[in-house]
């Protein structure tokens, strides 16, 4: 919004999910649920739920059209289907407009269920087409307009062609053909990511990669080592303590929500709140932190500090490096420490940024945007997978594989009906 | 915006106050210390723009610090600037129609915000809304209460007539700055004047300092002259209304109070709450009937709030009963309530009485006899009163009223007593069909006196006078009505006995009765014959006089039923409330009509 010089008191920025447990909490008997003072993120989905039933009442309504022109709901082929009924009952009070790429969703995991373009979304929110326009390829609009044609295909669960994309295709003649592309891509200009699929194979390969290419590193790589082995081996009031340190250091903006002597407070185990609405629910995820440690509690205050107000995160490594070892300690069932010291094994520091060379995988590059990018394998991906992998790189894509057609890639969680363009792409 | 409900702890003479508000026109009325302007006050402060009011620590119920003040407001028909999201549109609470306070703004309640004042022993304000039924509060501002309207009336009428910073006038302005630039223009305009102006003493001076100064070596001064100095836009307080040439500000009180009212009610465009102390403060009675029936008006096309208070008998016979609010405050609790709708002629019991409604108890005597009477004992009582530095009755705040006789005396004292006044019924014992409402009047809580069974007024007199008094009160007949017609109703009632004179005994021997037969005809005669219209006393005059006859006598007639009937009037008018802490009452005293 500031790139596009939108005055701040002009919107407002939410998660969804902060956004419902903050109505629920002011409203109980409107949203027919009680709540405790700090969200427990594993009841999302009640949370969800008892939102929408608040956002149907006549003084939530009406509050909404006071308060706002118009809602908009940004990478939507994530929402879950809960959050879907929440958006729909917004929109019921205020004219609202979701946007997403279904060939983007990469949350199917777990017991998670996404929306489903068809069946969920069109239905109430009608499709809107816009013109494509692949803006991260001004350097290689060839590419921007091989990805655009891909689509379809992808949608459609055709077979991918790589002999004719304007991308690089290398045969994959042994294991080792990866680590003799990648050492090649160490010269080029610009940031180079390596794609994997899971966490081992991306840790497998920058081993082999001796360290060239780094598990992203952060800028002062003490900073997310220390911070690991506190949340394994301390006291939970530190931890929370450690967890708030480490989130000012990594970015500007924060101080001020959270002074020093609340910090104070918080580590001594004394009473840790706020009056100001807008940090509340920060505050409770904190809270959540300091009365039991556990990676998804950490990941939650986490992304609640990243959200809040005014908060800008300029060591962004740094924060990635914390924020995806939390999440890996909560899939695979290990401390932070041996989380982040995996994925940093083999990592040299080089004399250069080490994100400029990185292995990682579609799910933590969704969103992010490099020069150059490796695709090691595109047989494993899913058809989501694969579009976030191809789209990832701005000036070039190589792609290491056993023959230049592509087999027909499935559609990870739903199976789209026919022809369903998107509405948006990035 | 509506206020619904005060709540208030502990401030000056309120140590306890519940009041629950559905009139869009309320006019405070009770006796002079029952706290109706600490009641404006406490609505002027939770409602408050300013952010720091000063308070002392006479702003607590009996300068006790140990429990904090608050004063608690429920505001209905909010404005949309305070529904948004980001400013108070979570913190809305629900008011249902039975009254009772939800903590969320429900589909069948009214939505609300419940705004609380805080003064701590540190004296510290502090403004929160909170929700019933919970500990989670949030500050209000300011700038936030300002949206609630409030304006209250009476404290620096001249303010709003100005374009001051926060007046009524201000808000009238459209763009915030107008008043400023106004004020600076004509500031540059009045220092260009002074430099421009002809050479004159000043500038003699002037050239005096600066060749003293050169002397010095102080400073290369080249032209040292008088000037204005610079001005600054604050000063906009210093632009007011004129009429042509003439600020307003010189107008009589009542125009100014008038037009600043007017002013207000127009710069609020969602409405606003009015508080006004003392309407008729300045006001002609006509001005002030003109200004009720256009607050009414103004209340009921649901544009305004206007609270009031009053001391006015034409305002409470102006406005209709449901507008009346009846303020008492005993021992510090403080109770206001609205007229009850199912008060038979109440509108006729409070016009007949206004001043009642200003009073604190009621003695309703049941006709012009009994009001004449039981005037002319209390003017005998204050007499006595006043020798022994007691304190008189309109002190006490006990105020009689005509019950018009039929079964109107019995339903006044009922009204009267239902809104909390102690009420006194003083009525005849002769008429059998008005003992039911007597009764059920009784069990409203009035206190019934009535004379000896089967007796009226005139009978329980004439029966206990010593016979120095009975003539005494036979003279004074003679003197209302004349010998002749005297003499003639009481032969009639002895059989048309032939009486010369005005001296009873020399009747007693004419009429060949004994002294309880006189007294019998006496008493017929005296009350006379309803359709004749001849009762001798049948006027507040002659009740009076009446009454100052019995009390000459009175020394005379301990033990008598007339005596003991008329000792507990007189307790139950000179009744002062026990005292349970001398310091509150004076606080409540001293703030009541500050």
């Amino acid at each position: 919004m500031a790139k596009f010089e939108v005055p701040r008191d002009q919107v407002v920025v939410r998660t969804i999910d902060s956004w419902a447990f903050d109505l629920i909490s002011h409203f109980p008997l409107l949203a027919e649920l009680d709540v405790p003072p700090s969200p427990d993120w594993n009841r999302s989905a009640e949370y969800h739920r008892g939102a929408a039933t608040a956002a149907q009442s006549q003084a939530v309504r009406k509050m909404l059209r006071l308060s706002y022109d118009m809602v908009l709901v940004d990478e939507y082929q994530d929402c879950l289907i809960d959050q879907h009924g929440l958006v729909v009952a917004v929109a019921q009070a205020v004219p609202t407009t979701v946007l997403g790429d279904p060939l983007q969703s990469l949350f199917n995991f777990g017991g998670n269920q996404p929306v489903d373009w068809a069946i969920h979304v069109l239905p109430t929110f009608p499709l809107v087409e816009v013109d494509y326009r692949p803006r991260r390829w001004p350097e290689n609009e060839a590419l921007g307009t091989w990805l655009v044609e891909i689509r379809e295909n992808l949608l459609q669960g055709r077979p991918i062609d790589f002999s004719t994309a304007p991308i690089a295709l290398v045969r994959r003649d042994d294991a080792r053909t990866f680590v003799r592309i990648c050492f090649r891509a160490l010269k080029l200009d610009g940031a180079v990511a390596v794609l994997g699929q899971f966490r081992n194979d991306c840790v497998s390969a920058a081993s082999n990669l001796q360290g060239t290419y780094s598990v992203m590193e952060a800028i002062d790589e003490k900073v997310p080592a220390k911070l690991a082995s506190t949340i394994d081996t301390k006291p939970a009031a530190q931890v929370a303590k450690a967890l708030v340190d480490f989130a000012i250091n990594a970015s500007a903006g924060l101080a001020g929500h959270i002074p020093s002597a609340k910090r104070v407070r918080l580590g001594n185990g004394q009473t840790f709140t706020t009056t100001k609405d807008e940090l509340k629910s920060a505050y409770a995820a904190i809270n959540n932190v300091r009365s039991k440690v556990s990676p998804t509690a950490i990941r939650a205050a986490l992304t609640e500090i990243a959200a809040l107000p005014g908060v800008t995160i300029h060591c962004r490594e740094a924060w990635y490096e914390v924020t995806r070892s939390i999440a890996v300690a909560e899939t695979d069932d290990c401390t932070v420490a041996e989380a982040l010291l995996l994925t940093r094994n083999h990592a040299r520091v080089a004399g250069r940024r080490p994100s400029d060379r990185i292995v990682t995988r579609p799910l933590l590059a969704k969103g992010l945007e490099y020069d150059h990018v490796v695709i090691l394998d595109p047989s494993r991906y899913s058809a989501q997978e694969l579009y976030v992998a191809l789209s990832r790189g701005a000036r070039s894509v190589t792609v290491i594989a056993e023959s230049p057609v592509l087999a027909a890639r499935r559609m990870a969680g739903g199976s789209p009906e026919e022809s369903v363009p998107p509405i948006r792409a990035s | 915006m509506m206020l619904r409900r005060l709540s208030i702890r502990n401030f000056r003479g309120i140590k306890s106050c519940d009041w629950s508000i559905d009139q869009r026109l309320i006019a405070m009325v009770g006796p002079g210390d029952s706290a109706k302007s600490t009641l404006l006050d406490a609505v002027g402060l939770v409602l408050s723009p300013n952010y720091s009011p000063q308070f002392t620590d006479a702003d607590f119920f009996n300068l006790d610090m140990s429990a904090p003040l608050t004063i608690e407001a429920v505001i209905t028909e909010l404005p949309d600037s305070l529904v948004k999201e980001s400013q108070l549109g979570k913190e809305r609470s629900g008011l249902k129609s039975d009254g009772t306070l939800v903590h969320d703004p429900l589909d069948d309640a009214e939505e609300c915000l419940v705004i609380r004042l805080t003064v701590t022993r540190e004296l510290e304000p502090t403004w929160e809304v909170v929700r019933p039924g919970s500990d989670e509060t949030r500050g209000i501002t300011a700038s936030q209460r300002r949206q609630l309207g409030f304006f209250r009336l009476g404290e620096r009428p001249d303010f709003h007539l100005r374009w001051a910073r926060g007046s009524a006038l201000s808000g009238l302005t459209e763009g915030s700055d107008g008043a400023s630039s106004v004020i600076l223009d004509a500031q540059r305009e009045a220092r260009r004047a002074v430099f421009d102006a002809e050479p004159n003493p000043l500038h003699a001076a002037a050239g005096t300092a600066q060749s003293s100064a050169t002397k010095l070596g102080i400073s290369p001064f080249t032209k040292l002259r008088p000037g204005l100095e610079p001005g600054t836009a604050a000063s906009a307080h210093a632009l007011m209304l004129h009429d042509g040439e003439v600020p307003l500000s010189s107008y009589g009180l009542g125009t100014r109070r008038l037009t600043s009212l007017s002013v207000q009610d127009q710069a609020m465009a969602g409405g606003s709450i009015i508080g006004i102390d003392e309407l008729e403060h300045g006001l002609e009675p006509h001005r002030l009937a003109h200004v009720l029936r256009y607050l009414k008006r103004r209340a009921d096309d649901q544009h305004l709030q206007v609270i009031l208070t009053t001391h006015s008998p034409i305002t409470v016979e102006t406005l209709e009963v449901q507008h009346l609010a009846v303020i008492r405050t005993d021992g510090g609790t403080t109770s206001c309530r609205a007229v009850p709708d199912h008060l038979e002629n109440a509108q006729g019991a409070f016009r007949s009485a206004p001043s009642a409604l200003l009073g604190r108890r009621a003695i309703v005597g049941e006709g012009a006899t009994e009001v004449g009477f039981l005037r002319g004992l209390i003017r005998r009582w204050d007499e006595l009163r006043l020798a022994a530095e007691l304190s008189l009755v309109s002190a006490i705040g006990t105020v009689i009223v005509n019950g018009s006789g039929g079964t109107q005396p019995t339903q006044r004292a009922r009204n009267f007593q239902s809104l909390g006044y102690p009420s006194l019924l003083l009525m005849d014992n002769d008429d059998r069909t008005v003992d039911d409402e007597v009764a059920s009047a009784v069990a409203d809580g009035v206190v019934a006196e009535r004379w000896s069974y089967g007796r009226a007024l005139e009978d329980e007199v004439v029966q206990s006078l010593t016979v120095e008094g009975l003539q005494a009160l036979l003279d004074l007949a003679i003197e209302l009505r004349g010998e002749e017609s005297i003499r003639a109703s009481v032969g009639a009632k002895l059989g048309d006995a032939q009486l010369t004179g005005t001296d009873l005994a020399q009747w007693q021997t004419e009429a060949a009765v004994d002294e309880s037969g006189l007294r019998d005809a006496v008493a017929a005669a005296a009350k006379g014959t309803k359709s004749k219209g001849n009762a001798w006393f049948k006027r507040e005059d002659a009740g009076e006089s009446l009454a100052a006859v019995v009390m000459t006598d009175s020394a005379n007639l301990e033990g008598t039923a007339l005596m003991s009937i008329l000792g507990r009037v007189q307790e139950f008018a000179y009744y002062e409330a026990p005292v349970p802490d001398a310091a509150a009452e004076q606080q409540t005293a001293e703030t009541a009509d500050a």
